[in-house]
């Protein structure tokens, strides 16, 4: 069993709280994702789930076990991080035998683990190199094979990808798929800024801001349903279209939902993003903010063109002048 | 390469080797003077015509001069081991913990070198004399290891500094504790910076002349600067006796660094240590 529970938590760096009230239910062998605008707590949090961190207020609990006081080596748990982290002076074999060593394992055991994740992690070529003769992406299977090897209940992501090239992101993404499917019954926590890592991976994503959890729910969920106006604008790329209405409610609608050529909205196209496979348009419809719409191929208008526009209405999503969904 | 950054480089290369030159030549004269007989030491050539060692036989055979290297050799080792043992969890505790009054110690420890040595000598010797202790190797120790502690601190906590905090916390989460990743993680990561440090302050010692003659005058505790000055002995003198003297003197600091020229070159140009 390895669910995580958080009631009530807070985190104050001195007189600045951080974290506000956090309250969560991880299940064991779930992947949950944390997203959120840069400052608003995210690897705070992660932090203090792995001991890193004391928290200031309220309980942890690991496996049914409150582990407030329980110091981050006794908590069962392993941490990718985002700089790697490797240890310079040790050979990729040391630096993944080194928590079995710690344990005081036996060599054989050390060796056959050791070898199993290299072999997962296609690093078998690379056990005697130090971490500065590697390239970026294998320091990062490193990092994610020295975890492995503590066999963890919880596995801890922060920003794994981050220091990678796009094409190495999508590999390593897919990796860590295959991963999380290898290990069903270790739950993982990861942080990340990227959407796409989130609604790919996540089996539910935890939505931060200012210190506080937003909404928590399946990827569908969130881009389907978001209980917020904060939600809405975080989740999806290109950004939900808002349209503010005079009594401060908003409405919202996303781009790919919108269908031009017929109906009874008018805007003209003030410029077109093209994609490849898709492409936006960007309508002046007489508010501040410009309508992004997101159209196949086929179907993009010229700048200039004045377009009509409709979208089904069981596709808005309304919000009242809180911010809280209402429909 | 254009003409300009080419002869930019000329003239840095002679200028390092003029510079060179003035530094290195009292130190090879010296060596020099000290395997020459004496009626030739005053001669103008560099090579010399003909080869002596009976100044070095002289001065080991001298009961004085042995006591005093043994002396120094006491004093170096313990000041070198104690200096690293006490800097390091000082630089330590500096560099990665938070306490109250921890900005104020460090600027105390560096505030120690705004003085000059010979302003706290005096009362440094009233203190000793004081205590008793003049006269004895142990407050020569002490005072050494005081003289050299604040630098040893500070160059250990600049190297500590640059070693990411997140190695550290890797090597917690891998189940080591604090203390378990200092010497695990960071210490091995920074042993060129403590080699460094022990020479320093074994060459510091070695070499430290006016405590010394401040708080020693008795012959059985004297160290090897002290003996050398007895070497300019009016009835007997021998310039070429003081030149063996000066070798010897030098010779452990270039023993030293020839022993750990890799770890304290590294110690220099130390990277590596991200990623
Ligand atoms: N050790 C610390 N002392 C004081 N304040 C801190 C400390 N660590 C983080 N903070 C503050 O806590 C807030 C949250 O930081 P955190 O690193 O958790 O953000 P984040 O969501 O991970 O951001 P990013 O996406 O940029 O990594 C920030 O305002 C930060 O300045
Ligand atoms: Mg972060």
């Amino acid at each position: 069993m390895s669910d995580i529970k958080v009631t009530n938590l807070r985190k104050n760096f001195g007189a600045v709280e951080v974290l506000k009230d956090i309250n969560l239910d991880i299940r064991s062998g779930e992947f949950v994702i944390f997203v959120g605008p840069s400052g608003c707590g995210k690897s705070t949090l992660l932090r203090c789930i792995s001991g890193l961190e004391r928290i200031s207020g309220g309980a942890l609990e690991i496996g049914g076990r409150v582990v407030n006081n329980v110091p981050a080596s006794k908590r069962g748990i392993a941490m990718v991080f985002q700089s790697y982290a490797l240890y310079p002076h040790m050979s990729v074999r040391e630096n993944m035998a080194y928590s079995m060593k710690l344990r005081r394992a036996p060599k054989t055991e050390i060796e056959v683990r050791v070898a199993d994740a290299a072999r997962k992690l296609q690093l078998a070529p690379y056990l005697d190199r130090y971490p500065r003769e590697l390239s970026g992406g294998q320091r990062q299977r490193v990092a994610i094979g020295r975890a492995i090897v503590r066999d963890p209940q919880v596995f801890l992501f922060d920003e794994p990808l981050s220091n990678l090239d796009a094409a190495l992101r999508v590999a390593t993404r897919l990796e860590i798929a295959r991963l999380k499917e290898s290990l069903p019954q270790t739950t993982m926590v990861y942080v990340t800024h990227d959407q796409v890592e989130a609604m790919t991976l996540a089996d539910r994503i935890v939505v931060l801001n200012a210190g506080r959890v937003e909404q928590v729910g399946t990827p569908e969920e969130l881009y389907e349903r978001p209980q917020s106006l904060f939600v809405a604008g975080f989740i999806g790329s290109p950004k939900m279209n808002l349209l503010k209405a005079e009594d401060g409610t908003t409405t919202g609608i996303r781009p790919e939902d919108i269908n031009l050529g017929s109906g009874p909205h008018r805007g003209k196209v003030a410029y077109v993003e093209y994609l490849g496979a898709d492409s936006y348009a960007f309508l002046d419809i007489g508010q501040d903010e410009l309508l992004t719409v997101r159209q196949t191929r086929s179907e993009t208008p010229q700048v200039g063109d004045v377009v009509s526009y409709d979208y089904p209405v069981e596709r808005v999503h309304r919000f009242d002048a809180q911010g809280m969904r209402v429909n | 390469m254009n003409e300009e950054s080419r002869l930019r480089g000329i003239v840095l290369d002679v200028v390092t080797i003029a510079v060179l030159a003035l530094v290195l030549l009292p130190i090879i004269w010296v060596f020099i003077a000290s395997i020459r007989p004496d009626a030739d030491i005053m001669t103008r050539s560099l090579i010399p015509a003909r080869i002596t060692f009976d100044h070095f036989a002289n001065i080991f055979a001298r009961a004085d001069f042995l006591v005093a290297l043994r002396n120094s050799l006491i004093v170096g080792a313990i000041v070198a081991i104690c200096t690293v043992l006490i800097a390091i969890p000082a630089a330590y505790s500096l560099s990665r913990f938070t306490y109250l009054g921890r900005d104020f110690i460090g600027f105390l420890i560096l505030a120690t070198q705004m003085l000059p040595a010979v302003a706290v000598l005096v009362p440094i010797v009233v203190i000793i004399r004081s205590l008793g202790m003049a006269n004895t190797l142990t407050a020569l120790t002490f005072t050494h290891l005081a003289l050299g502690l604040p630098i040893a601190v500070w160059m250990l906590k600049g190297y500590i500094d640059a070693v990411p905090r997140e190695l550290e916390e890797a090597s917690i989460i891998d189940g080591s504790s604090q203390i378990g990743a200092m010497f695990r993680i960071t210490l091995p990561l920074i042993r060129p910076a403590v080699v460094a440090v022990g020479t320093f302050a074994f060459v510091l010692s070695w070499g430290e002349f006016i405590l010394a003659l401040a708080l020693i005058t008795s012959a059985e505790v004297k160290t090897l600067p002290l003996a050398l000055q007895t070497l300019f002995d009016p009835y007997s003198f021998s310039w070429g006796v003081v030149m063996a003297g000066g070798v010897v003197i030098a010779a452990p600091t270039i023993v030293l660094f020839l022993l750990f020229r890799n770890q304290l070159v590294g110690g220099l140009t130390a990277g590596g240590i991200k990623g």
